[in-house]
């Protein structure tokens, strides 16, 4: 497997790589990467169908994706980039749909998914994540999430339709908000 | 405190890999023809529409809207164009929607597509400002996204026959289901966000 996006989108635009492997190592990336923005987002029982949306979004465009200069640079990312902009979109749909009857919180009754170990390790290893979840406004957390998962601060102010200054701002003050709720 | 979060994150993930690295295939295999979900269609319709409110916020458009983007329209022209297939994108599908019949047909012709619609729709659209065009942009992708979250799963799903006709024949019409025709609206206006960027890439060379 190539080491990074810019690598596999090369090695596609120079057929080195063909377009549906090219698609599947771009799965297997950004695969968790989705589903762990998603999981953090919506209720479980909306995931699964949630990650095929995006999946299906940018396969659809990845059949007639165009590898521009400016994509080669390292930190582009232009594929992250979408999905996250993607995750947004179809998160949106979600909510705008009635999902009253879903809890947020990942440990639905009817998830037959999560066994007791896993949820159990959800809960211990995302206590901070938890904090933020509930400190944070939607957008703060979009943020958060994106500059942690490298989404390039030109791509979150543009998915989010704010400027690139106040993605760093808001960024920092979270980080900041954060820091004194964990302190206190 | 960062570090921390990023670790968290970072287990998070390790956890869903087995889960998300199970099955790519089953999206070559299926070659895009899996079901599509008005969330889908929903998410399609909210990249457009933030494209055009990009355009809309650029100073360029307003200072390039009278420049000939092609041989016989500006740049205000090309909008409504846009704005005109916006437009009769709604009301084919609402008219769907009330499982009542079209009786008329927009025929294209070959290499010039429908031609004569066309010049007619951005003709009734030539006194307008450029604000009152992107509005209709706007209102018509937002209610094409109301539609695709709210329309019964027949009409969304169910290939029917809209009066659009591609081969020059009116008798033939074309035959899809509401959500391919939302996707194809995006296709569109894709089509078209495309070339406005490359006409404003041009200008910017000075070329």
């Amino acid at each position: 497997m190539s080491e990074s996006e810019a690598a596999i989108l090369a090695a596609c635009a120079n057929r080195k790589l063909s377009k549906d492997d090219a698609f599947e190592e771009l799965y297997r990336m950004y695969a968790p990467t989705v589903l762990g923005w998603l999981v953090l987002r919506v209720a479980r029982p909306s995931v699964d169908d949630l990650m095929q949306d995006v999946w299906t979004v940018f396969f659809q465009r990845w059949q007639r994706w165009e590898h521009l200069p400016e994509m080669e640079a390292p930190e582009a990312k232009p594929v992250l980039s979408f999905l996250f902009r993607t995750v947004q979109f179809v998160a949106k749909a979600y909510w705008r749909t009635a999902h009253a009857d879903e809890s947020l919180d990942g440990v639905d009754a009817a998830d037959s998914n999560l066994t007791p170990e896993r949820l159990i390790r959800h809960v211990e290893f995302g206590r901070c994540l938890e904090k933020a979840r509930a400190v944070c406004s939607s957008e703060e957390f979009d943020i958060l999430m994106a500059k942690i998962t490298g989404v390039p601060a030109r791509e979150i102010a543009r998915t989010l339709r704010i400027t690139e200054p106040a993605v760093d701002h808001k960024f920092r003050n979270v980080v900041a908000r954060l820091q004194e709720e964990l302190d206190a | 405190m960062l570090e921390r979060i990023t670790q968290e994150w970072q287990a998070l993930a390790r956890d869903f890999e087995r889960d998300a690295a199970s099955n790519p295939q089953w999206f070559l295999r299926e070659r895009g023809g899996v079901r599509i979900r008005p969330t889908v269609v929903f998410a399609e319709l909210e990249d457009t529409l933030a494209n055009w409110q990009e355009l809309r916020a650029s100073a360029w458009v307003g200072e390039a809207q009278d420049q000939l983007i092609t041989s016989e329209w500006t740049l205000k022209n090309l909008l409504a164009h846009v704005a005109s297939w916006e437009t009769e994108f709604v009301n084919q599908i609402q008219t769907a929607l009330r499982r009542a019949e079209f009786d008329y047909t927009i025929v294209f012709s070959p290499k010039v597509g429908p031609k004569e619609w066309n010049d007619e729709q951005v003709g009734r659209r030539r006194e307008r400002t450029l604000d009152e065009i992107f509005d209709e942009i706007e209102s018509g992708t937002r209610r094409l996204q109301d539609l695709a979250l709210e329309l019964p799963q027949d009409i969304f799903s169910t290939p029917r026959a809209f009066p659009i006709a591609f081969d020059s024949d009116p008798r033939t019409p074309w035959i899809l289901s509401a959500a391919q025709m939302m996707l194809t609206k995006c296709m569109h206006d894709r089509h078209h966000l495309a070339r406005i960027e490359n006409f404003r890439s041009s200008n910017e060379r000075g070329t």
